[in-house]
């Protein structure tokens, strides 16, 4: 295997039963400091990220394995089909928990136990397993049974409504954000169990769930309201204290630059850099307190200002002069961003069916044992027989039976 | 519940940061046992001096964002400004398994030399680049990260996220980051720089929104609370309020037409894919809406989830703390402090099966300032005395 000798998590094996973006994000993580992610599918119903942000008219044979989407999160990982209904599937399954170091599945909270794989099944082959399910609302509770996906979870966590302008609707991220930050903590809890693994010697099973995570990143909201009995609400752009605070428009088509005046003294600076160095003298607009209680008005005079700049020149001086700003970046100025350039942000990876991309590199950056791109996403079972003949010992000819029967496959089905 | 059962017991980390994210990555790694000491210059971290405040009066002890932030930490005073102040920070360093930091200033300039300790720095755009150094709030960093063009609508200007979700994601990414390094220097024996950048966190939010520029040349841009590519996954009004509906496999599109009682839809080759539904999202609307406001939340959500269709309430703050799914698995916790007296805080986002997350409230300035220098630095208290004195502490 092409596993950098010195990767962080050389050794780590992680039996991948995660599909979508949560788990299989943690799973990334995991697979670029060289843990050996095996992502388990099954030829019927394969990950549905292998179906998304193809273009509407893909044609060409094996769509399945040339999404943009499943090659970014799917690198590193080798691909192994199993149907787990099936007797022999299930026992391969179990078999390779014998030798694996982690587990990590986001189904809905019954299937495990359905499969006969919960985890006092698991354990009893293989004490030193560890187990993460990613349950949408935890293991107990009314609601321990819905089903969550990440885009509902985000009004569901209370987001949505610190989200949006305030005269209308609730408005969440255009993805769902509670996603990723559900990826990101079960690979802190893979990481916290490998750790307390080494003291132990013995596995456990940790429930991370969808929902508590956002809830956790509105903290003085929630402690507004418990200390204080204050309910806040959305409030578009603004700042609780400092005025102006927003996004205005600039030069050309949907462009935008957002910027926040924190000081008398970056007001004074802002108005010289727009021209309009009168505005200072303005009685309305002296103190910060009264720039704030007619935010409304002093948004129209910055807007009026802003439209004459490009955005990305326009940042670039207010930053100069001390005062934050930056350009409201599409997807596209993303791959344009000059210090994300500089940074290497993006790794360019190749794939014979999906093409050469450039890809967000990952952004845990340990500088002295940095993450290795050893290989694109896995096709369908691209893996099964060098997987079931490396890992379990089993002949081409019992491969081939495997196959024969449906158990294993390489094509959609 | 003894620490010693958390997988950080043992690991000494000095936070010598402000504000948010460096703080929420400390607070992460507190609650799983880690012993924490937050550095604090004499005048207190930034967020000591935000509102909120505590019955609004504004008060060192009082600021709401840094009682949350900094649970289960302790306290220590110190000017780096000074030799005095940079010769303590030396000596509390050589006992430390990981620094946090937000800064790359002097008093971290030795950082990457210590053999065995980890220095993880989080600042908005990294260590290094052509805008290393730039200022930057919370808004300027969702403009630059890319999440601000995807939220909003599409008559009025892009907006941020509530609250601080760029600080919080890249302290997140930052905990993260910091458990692998603790993983390497199992191995290898040795610490190293960990280099978080704001800006590159929020891209690991966005998703496919790159992948559909560069797969698909789609510049993706704000489309209110729906999904660019499938529907109805959006934020739906009901009698009384606001759901959140994902309707997006293909078996619960079908329950949902059945559902609402118009299985016609499921015939209606305008509407056949998730793609189709979403250029279509306000024909399809007019014919979803009126059942969702004819219902309350309430029941929406019931019949919904009945039916396997995910569907969530628009929680308020308030909601959120009667919460009876929170309220069971026992997400929220009472910590009493001099200036709160006993307040909800939300919990830990999982709980460790072997002991209880450590949550302690968040420390007054210095008050720990005896302990440490004198347990860990043996600084007696006259010499202790005379460092207050002059400042340094």
């Amino acid at each position: 295997m092409s596993q950098s000798p010195d990767a962080i998590l050389d050794g780590v094996r992680v039996l991948d039963l995660t599909h979508a973006w949560a788990g299989p994000l943690a799973t990334q993580l995991l697979a670029d400091y060289g843990a050996e992610v095996i992502k388990i599918e099954t030829c019927e119903r394969p990950d549905m990220l292998r179906f998304s942000t193809l273009a509407v008219d893909e044609t060409r044979p094996e769509a399945y394995n040339r999404g943009g989407w499943f090659q970014y999160l799917g690198r590193n990982k080798l691909g192994l089909t199993l149907d787990l209904k099936h007797p022999q599937g299930h026992e391969l399954f179990t078999r390779l928990a014998a030798q694996s170091d982690v587990v990590i599945e986001n189904f809905s909270a019954r299937v495990m136990s359905r499969l006969g794989l919960d985890y006092a099944v698991l354990q009893a082959v293989n004490p030193r397993l560890i187990m993460i399910s990613m349950p949408g609302y935890g293991s107990v509770g009314p609601y321990k049974d819905f089903v969550a996906f990440g885009e509902m979870i985000e009004p569901f966590a209370g987001l949505s409504e610190l989200t949006g302008y305030p005269d209308r609707a609730p408005l969440r991220l255009a993805v769902a954000y509670p996603d990723p930050v559900a990826g990101l903590h079960a690979a802190l809890a893979t990481l916290l169990a490998l750790r307390q693994r080494r003291h132990t010697g013995v596995g456990q099973h940790i429930h991370v769930p969808h929902r508590e995570p956002i809830t956790r990143m509105l903290g003085e909201a929630i402690l507004d309201y418990t200390v204080n009995g204050r309910t806040q609400r959305r409030i578009g752009n603004r700042h609780r204290a400092w005025a102006p605070h927003g996004c205005y428009p600039c030069r050309g088509q949907e462009r935008w630059i957002a910027l926040a005046v924190r000081s008398d003294a970056e007001w004074t600076a802002l108005c010289e850099i727009l021209g309009e160095p009168a505005w200072v003298q303005e009685p309305g607009f002296t103190t910060s307190f009264k720039r704030w209680k007619h935010a409304e008005r002093l948004d129209q005079y910055v807007a009026e200002a802003t439209q004459l700049w490009e955005a990305s020149a326009l940042a670039e001086r207010l930053c100069a002069a001390g005062i934050p700003a930056g350009a409201v970046q599409t997807n596209q100025d993303l791959f344009c961003d000059v210090h994300l350039q500089a940074r290497q942000a993006f790794w360019v990876m190749a794939h014979r069916l999906a093409g050469t991309y450039p890809y967000p590199a990952p952004s845990t950056r340990l500088v002295g044992t940095p993450p290795r791109l050893d290989r694109p996403a896995p096709n369908l079972g691209e893996h099964n027989k060098d997987l079931l003949t490396r890992l379990l010992g089993l002949s081409s000819a019992a491969v081939e039976a495997l196959e024969a029967q449906g158990v294993i496959g390489t094509v959609l089905r | 519940m003894p620490e010693n059962d958390l997988p950080l017991a043992g690991i000494q980390v000095l936070e010598l940061a402000q504000g948010v994210a460096a703080p929420f990555c400390g607070k992460l790694l507190a609650e799983f046992g880690a012993q924490l000491i937050k550095v604090e210059p004499p005048t207190g971290d930034l967020t000591r001096h935000q509102p909120p405040f505590a019955a609004d009066h504004p008060d060192l002890e009082g600021s709401l964002v840094y009682l949350y932030l900094n649970t289960a930490k302790r306290s220590v005073t110190l000017d780096l400004d000074c030799g005095a102040g940079l010769r303590l920070w030396e000596a509390l360093k050589q006992q430390a398994d990981v620094v946090i930091s937000d800064q790359w200033g002097p008093a971290s300039a030795t950082a990457s030399r210590a053999d065995h300790m980890i220095y993880t720095s989080i600042r908005p755009f990294g260590l290094h680049g052509p805008h290393a150094d730039w200022p930057y709030t919370e808004l300027t960093m969702q403009a630059m990260g890319g999440v601000m063009s995807i939220v909003g609508e599409p008559d009025r200007p892009p907006l941020k996220l509530g609250g601080e979700q760029a600080a919080y994601v890249a302290g997140l990414n930052a905990a993260v980051a910091t458990l692998l390094a603790l993983e390497a220097r199992e191995r290898t024996g040795r610490g190293q720089v960990v280099d978080i950048s704001m800006q590159e966190s929020l891209l690991t939010i966005l998703g496919n929104i790159p992948i559909l520029y560069s797969h698909l040349a789609t510049v993706a841009r704000r489309i209110g609370s729906r999904h660019h590519r499938t529907h109805p996954t959006a934020i739906f009004p009901c009698r009384d309020g606001y759901i959140g509906i994902a309707a997006q496999t293909p078996q619960q599109w079908e329950a949902l037409c059945l559902l609402v009682d118009q299985p016609e839809l499921l015939v209606d080759t305008r509407f056949s894919t998730g793609i189709e539904r979403a250029a279509r999202a306000d024909e399809l609307d007019a014919v979803l809406l009126p059942w969702f406001l004819a219902r309350t939340r309430q029941e929406v959500m019931l019949a919904c989830q009945g039916r396997r269709i995910p569907v969530g309430l628009n929680c308020t703050v308030p909601e959120l703390l009667n919460d009876p799914q929170y309220a069971a698995s026992g997400f929220f916790r009472d910590l009493d402090h001099p200036r709160t007296g006993l307040a909800r805080h939300p919990g830990a986002a999982f709980h460790w099966p072997s002991a209880a997350e450590i949550c302690g409230r968040a420390p007054l300035l210095g008050e720990h300032n005896m302990q440490i220098y004198a347990g860990w630095l043996g600084i007696s208290p006259h010499e202790q005395a005379r460092l207050r004195s002059q400042g340094v502490l």
